[in-house]
């Protein structure tokens, strides 16, 4: 059996959706970071496919700024998280739910 | 050779999915942010079948050497691990918006008719790469340059962030 | 095309494709892996017979002829051990932990040319992928001191991704200066670009990849994340038998690797007159593992701070402006003529000096007198070692010659000269030695003389005492016994002793003595 693109795609969507539950129904800050890099993955996927199968390197090079965002994303989320995390003590996102303290 | 990639993409698909669901579904973080790596990896291996040799490699580098060892150092300074990660109050609403974005995106995918082509791109792709984001008019230097400034900003802020006063 | 899909071509036309794909491989892990292993026990022998040098000592020569089994002997004590697992630790964690540390150096050797084809694969991002491979590791120290469930191995995880994190940027940006004037990223095309060593065109980024390729491989000046005296022995505190064997292997294995890189990068690789391309890879792979482990007998471990200061204050910056004058030159002089390596020469020196200027260690201004004299300085006089004698011997070969008045452990007594005035007996503050005497037809006869050498003090009252001079201390000073009995020494066996006696209280002795070498004063100089 051929693999084609729409195989990438729903495999892409697979993956987007594990990370979306992941990412609205964890409570840890790091694992709900864990899971929006997932779903960068899954749309980096879905972004190298139609480059691979459109004959066209602009998926590519979108892909490039996709994981330049992610590097971006984690740094400054972590930072916050561990800056939170001295602050109060926790990392539970339904308990971080003061605007200032 | 078809065979052999569609044997590779099973794999691996099955390796990614597998560990993905591991992420969201571990107690345990450490082990989480393993198949986490594990799940990167795998992507790295899509890439290759997909002959994006330079992004395969900088997915592993990226990915697995830098934002999944940030994710690690967090995990470790956080110390949030005897808790585990527990799922929230909204966890059924969370695995129907996700069902939901899944089957809406399978009937998508599957209802349009792609205009694919399915021959084997050129394989190097490191040079036409390079010329893809760095060319004169199409290129993309501008948005690369903005890039290159957020990617600065984040650090900036990072630091501003975490250090003690 | 590399060996790789060559065999794989000629395997393709016999054999289905499946296993046309899978054979090779696995017959290259095999290959790779028993010359990574021969490799690895070569480094191992000469970096500890090599260090010993370094330090004047002989190093380990007991294994086999000149100690050539001695990595043989380590790997069957560490492989016998018995392996432990700590019970608040990870299980499985702690058993892969290994396998993830030691892959990826394993993985690099795919892309390093031993020669113009002699090349696993070729493929056309070869240093890119070591680069990514590479980053893998940390991932494997890090869950070992995870699983370990110990602090000294989770600090000893945390500085790691420090110090990894921190290290591998100048050496991917001292890279980025060697892909500049090759214009490819493989590593096939980059060795047949240096008709000039890159190491002379890109002095300074040669350094900057060295240094930081140390810190990478966690040796001597940058080995934070194991140090013995701080946190016993980092991540793999925990770890024995098999699972800790792997974890050297590893090192070594990466030394391996690191050394092939710089000897590709900088050094053109397979290339030189007469020999082999092979072999002049391995000379060079061997040189810079020497420079490796030279460096490692001479300097100091950095502090924490000192080491993150070091990568992010002065490798960094240096790295990024050496990019941008190789990016410079290749617009000026695309074609990067000879003459520019004197050029690249006076730019890296002067960069070296003006920015040690205006670089801080903890506070203090880093002086040129004492980092970079002091390390030269430092590098010369171990090097001098190499040339000097050691100070250890083949000890129970090789014997060294006490002082002449020295007070040895066994004492010499004339039976002839002696007339049992039980002078010793009596002088002796400890009350060891028994004496008893008959008399005889001249004087009186020793009938049993026993000294229990399990309480000697080696005061030498006893010698003093005697007024006939029939008592000598010796010369021996070597005493081991399984038995205290047996240190009790009786009178026929002074009798049968070989009589060494030494010069104390007896100077006239002196002169007909060999001399001194055991700890012997330093000569003055004249």
């Amino acid at each position: 059996m051929a693999v084609g693109l729409e195989h990438f795609l729903i495999l892409s969507a697979v993956l987007f959706s594990i990370g979306l539950y992941g990412a609205l129904a964890k409570r840890n800050a790091v694992v709900i970071l864990m899971c929006i890099e997932i779903m960068l993955n899954a749309v980096n996927i879905a972004m190298v496919a139609f480059s691979r199968y459109g004959h066209l390197l602009t998926g590519q090079v979108f892909a490039i700024f996709i994981m330049v965002v992610a590097a971006a994303e984690v740094v400054v989320g972590l930072a916050l998280v561990i800056a939170i995390y001295r602050s109060r003590e926790t990392v539970d996102v339904e308990r971080i739910d003061l605007m200032k303290w | 050779m078809e065979t052999g990639i569609a044997i590779s993409f099973w794999i691996l698909a099955a390796v990614m999915v597998a560990s993905a669901l591991a992420v969201v579904w571990l107690r345990d973080i450490f082990r989480a942010a393993l198949f986490l790596v594990l799940c990167f990896f795998s992507v790295a291996g899509v890439f290759v079948i997909l002959g994006a040799d330079f992004l395969a490699a900088a997915q592993v580098l990226i990915y697995v050497g830098a934002i999944a060892v940030l994710i690690i150092f967090a995990i470790m300074l956080t110390r949030e691990t005897q808790r585990g990660s527990p799922s929230g109050r909204f966890r059924f609403i969370a695995f129907l918006v996700g069902l939901l974005f899944l089957v809406t995106v399978t009937l998508v995918v599957v209802s349009t008719d792609w205009h694919a082509i399915t021959e084997i791109p050129a394989e190097p792709t490191t040079s036409s790469l390079a010329q893809a984001l760095f060319s004169g008019e199409s290129g993309f230097v501008l948005p690369f340059e903005i890039a290159a400034v957020l990617l600065l900003a984040a650090i900036i802020g990072a630091i501003v962030l975490v250090r003690e006063r | 095309m590399g060996v790789l899909e060559q065999f794989q071509h000629w395997l393709l036309g016999y054999w289905p494709s499946w296993a046309a794909y899978l054979v090779p491989a696995i017959v290259a892990f095999l290959v790779l892996s028993s010359f990574i292993l021969l490799v690895v026990m070569a480094f191992i022998y000469i970096e500890r017979r090599g260090v010993g040098r370094f330090q004047v000592r002989l190093g380990p020569n007991r294994a086999g002829p000149l100690g050539i089994l001695q990595p043989v002997a380590d790997a069957i004590k560490v492989l016998v051990k018995e392996d432990i697992i700590p019970s608040r630790g990870d299980r499985r964690i702690h058993w892969l932990a290994p396998i993830i540390a030691f892959m990826p150096a394993l993985a690099i050797f795919a892309v390093i040319p031993f020669g113009p084809r002699a090349i696993f694969t070729d493929i056309n991002i070869g240093i890119l992928y070591i680069i990514a491979i590479s980053s893998l590791g940390v991932i494997g120290v890090f869950m070992a001191g995870w699983a370990s469930g110990n602090k000294y191995s989770l600090v000893s995880a945390l500085r790691t991704v420090a110090q990894l994190i921190s290290y591998e940027i100048p050496l991917m940006l001292s890279i980025a200066g060697v892909l500049i004037i090759s214009g490819s990223l493989s590593m096939v095309s980059i060795v047949e670009a240096q008709s000039i060593p890159f190491i002379l065109l890109q002095p300074l980024g040669f350094l900057i990849f060295f240094v930081a390729a140390t810190a990478e491989l966690n040796r001597t000046p940058f080995d934070l994340l194991e140090a013995e005296s701080e946190i016993v022995a980092g991540y793999h505190t925990e770890y024995s038998g098999m699972k800790f064997s792997l974890f050297y292997l590893a090192e070594y294995t990466h030394a391996f690797a690191i050394s092939a890189i710089v000897a590709t990068l900088f050094l053109s690789g397979w290339k030189g007159p007469f020999l082999p391309p092979a072999l002049w890879l391995m000379i060079k792979v061997f040189l810079v593992f020497i420079v490796l482990f030279w460096a490692r007998s001479t300097l100091p471990r950095l502090r924490v701070d000192q080491l993150m200061g070091f990568a992010w204050k002065g490798l960094f910056p240096l790295a990024l402006l050496n990019l941008f004058i190789t990016a410079a030159e290749a617009i000026i002089w695309p074609g990067f003529p000879w003459q520019l390596l004197i050029l690249n020469l006076l730019i890296a020196a002067l960069l070296i000096v003006l920015w040690s200027g205006l670089f801080r260690v903890a506070g203090e201004r880093v002086s040129f007198h004492r980092y970079g004299r002091g390390i030269a300085k430092g590098m010369a006089l171990t090097f001098r070692h190499l040339f000097r004698r050691p100070i250890t011997v083949q000890y129970p070969e090789q014997r060294l010659t006490p002082a002449p008045r020295f007070r040895g452990n066994l004492l010499v007594w004339d039976e002839e000269r002696c007339n049992g005035c039980r002078a010793c007996a009596r002088a002796c503050p400890v009350s060891i030695i028994d004496i008893e005497t008959k008399k005889g037809d001249k004087g009186l006869i020793v009938e049993t003389l026993e000294i229990d050498f399990g309480r000697c003090l080696f005061c030498g009252l006893c010698v003093e005492a005697c007024p006939v001079a029939a008592l000598f201390m010796s010369r021996d000073y070597e005493q081991a016994s399984y038995f205290r009995e047996s240190l009790v020494v009786k009178k026929e066996q002074f009798i049968a002793a070989e009589k060494r006696p030494s010069a104390y209280a007896y100077p006239d002795l002196e002169a007909e003595m060999p001399p001194q070498t055991l700890l012997a004063p330093p000569k003055e100089k004249g």
